[in-house]
């Protein structure tokens, strides 16, 4: 038993390593050259380049990463939990879709010249309208159906993506762009707002999910063992599920979808430490923060001075390194 | 006698190609900008269809046979064009179905400067039969922008970042009619050697441009304006030389949309 315990904490300590790591890694990488020992010198002179290039640049950029990866994992980790599916991701069940229409809706009416917040709170009202919407569908006498919210979930999804190129099939090339755009999704955000409501909602959402570790351990056995361990299944399926859907409501309207953090991190800090909720939920947090924050730094300095889109580097390099995981690991890969 | 057989054909060639080039009555525009080149040498009583953002013509209640990507080939064949001008970003399997439907279709090509932007609207008016009323208009945005070229030789060179879409900041690259408004105006382009037009934020501060033009893409440039305000250490923020430029003139290429963008700019630049 403390042999666990031991493990658990040598890993939030690595994974604590390697978060200041590339923090650090990318808080002194960009086209502006700005090395560690240069620091306090850069932050004395508050008129200089370097320091408005980190000041407005690459701490809202990082801090952004750290929220958005953060709760984009977290909340796969949350959702494969309670669907007890390992290709459920914070996508799967429409609110990225419903938010990339919200978005979508904003750019084609021109309801984006409103004010800096309206793509976001057009996003994030659609992925509201899409959790509502696959939420009370799904309830069927006697509570909620895990198998038909997945299923509606899905199909949620579908209908938001086709109204999306519906909307950009008539559109002006201008707005096209706006929108290809916007769904690669980028961590370029200077509005100091929107930064701190996805930080903190990030970390309360972190710290929300703790109180439920154990039943999301009993909630691996399936619905009706959890039951009889004494949990109220639908009351926790149901709060899990709103925790898990704010996360990624908020992360997608404020960055754009993201792909693959919430499918792939999970599944890796699942291979490295196992299926036990009170490691997982840390370990999912800090590896998505960790890994945004690493691909947010590639995507901005390999081909610099122009940018990627950060979906491709997320995209290639969760893939990659998940499909070499995978294949080596020697034991049988299992969810619960 | 081959040279002889040689001319024969030559000439029936050319008898042939100028029946060709007979004026088209009725055009169907698939582009904006050239209906709106269209509009200018005043051969708009020849145009049947447009686009829906094709907002001139729209108001006059031409008919609408598509959008931006989107046309409908049914719809084009009922209105009996005999000229289809697009450019490239119509899908090609709707020219080719065009073609194969024996109308006449011309892609034009994005102009990449502003001569031959000139060229085109040239081009357009001979295939309209407006020729000497292209030459006017032509001949007008030149003289615009031939005296803003001359009064700009005396401001001094300044490095020039021109924002064309943000999320990712997109920049004017050389080689397109947009590097013209730079160079006319005695400017040097911070993107000068870049291929691809997404450009990080870093890499402008590191250039440190003299001056920001921001495309007003439809709101998104007042936003960009205030996020490059807030760098004070850029001397374009020094110099209170971050300005927005419409959309609708600069990024729409025809003789006289130049012209005016190049005056707005020039303005801005020499106040």
């Amino acid at each position: 038993m403390s042999g666990r315990y031991v493990k658990w904490v040598l890993f939030l300590v690595i994974l604590f390593v390697l978060l200041v790591a590339s923090i650090i890694i990318s808080l002194s990488s960009g086209e502006v050259q700005i090395s560690l020992s240069q620091l306090p010198e850069v932050f004395s002179d508050k008129n200089s380049m370097e320091y408005t290039v980190l000041s407005k640049i690459r701490i809202p950029r990082l801090l952004l990463a750290i929220g958005v990866g953060g709760a984009l994992s977290l909340s796969g980790a949350i959702l494969q939990g309670i669907y007890r599916n390992p290709l459920v991701e914070p996508y799967t069940l429409g609110i990225s879709g419903g938010a990339a229409l919200g978005v979508a809706i904003a750019i084609v009416f021109g309801l984006n010249i409103l004010s800096f917040l309206s793509l976001p709170a057009f996003g994030f009202a659609g992925a509201l309208i899409t959790l509502f919407l696959v939420y009370f569908l799904s309830i069927k006498r006697g509570g909620l159906s895990i198998n038909s919210m997945l299923l509606i979930g899905v199909m949620v999804s579908f209908v938001a993506s086709s109204a999306m190129m519906f909307l950009m099939s008539f559109t002006t090339t201008d707005n096209l762009q706006s929108i290809v755009f916007w769904v690669m999704g980028s961590l370029d955000e200077s509005n100091n707002l929107l930064i701190n409501i996805s930080i903190y909602s990030s970390i309360a959402g972190f710290l929300l999910t703790y109180f439920f570790a154990q039943p999301l351990n009993a909630l691996r056995l399936g619905e009706v063992k959890a039951k009889h361990l004494g949990i109220n299944t639908n009351v926790v399926i149901k709060l899990l599920f709103f925790i898990a859907s704010l996360l990624t409501g908020i992360a997608v309207s404020v960055a754009g979808v993201i792909g693959f953090v919430g499918l792939v991190i999970p599944h890796l800090v699942r291979l490295i430490i196992g299926n036990d909720y009170r490691i997982l939920i840390a370990g999912s947090f800090f590896g998505g923060a960790i890994f945004l924050i690493l691909c947010d730094t590639v995507a901005r300095t390999i081909i610099s001075p122009n940018e990627l889109p950060i979906g491709v580097i997320t995209g290639f390099a969760g893939g990659l390194v998940f499909i070499v995981v995978l294949s080596r690991s020697k034991s049988h890969f299992k969810l619960n | 006698m081959k040279l002889i057989s040689f001319k024969v054909i030559l000439i029936l060639l050319v008898i042939t190609f100028s029946g060709y080039t007979q004026e088209s009555k009725r055009v169907i525009s698939l582009t904006p900008s050239i209906t709106e080149n269209i509009y200018l040498i005043g051969a708009q009583n020849k145009l049947v269809g447009c686009t829906s953002y094709c907002s001139l013509a729209v108001e006059d209640g031409v008919e609408q046979i598509g959008s931006a990507v989107e046309v409908n080939v049914e719809k084009i064949l009922t209105l009996k064009p005999d000229l289809v001008l697009t450019m490239e970003l119509t899908k090609s399997q709707d020219v080719d179905m065009l073609r194969k439907l024996g109308i006449k279709v011309e892609v034009i090509p994005t102009p990449k400067t502003f001569d031959e932007i000139c060229d085109q609207n040239i081009f357009i008016g001979k295939l309209v039969g407006n020729l000497n009323e292209a030459r006017k208009v032509v001949l007008e945005s030149k003289e615009q922008v031939n005296k803003i070229q001359k009064t700009s030789k005396e401001l001094p060179v300044s490095k020039i970042f021109f924002q064309l879409g943000a999320n990712p900041v997109f920049t004017v690259l050389e080689g397109t009619f947009m590097n013209d408004f730079i160079t006319i105006c005695n400017g040097e382009n911070i993107a000068k050697g870049m291929k691809h037009g997404t450009i990080t934020r870093e890499a402008v501060l590191l250039k440190n441009p003299d001056v920001i033009i921001i495309a007003t893409m439809g709101g998104f440039g007042k936003d960009e304006r205030k996020v490059w305000e807030s760098y004070h250490g850029l001397s374009a923020v020094k110099n209170k030389k971050v300005f927005l430029v419409a959309s609708e003139t600069s990024c729409s290429p025809t003789p006289e949309n130049f012209a005016k963008a190049l005056t707005d700019i020039y303005t801005n630049l020499s106040k």
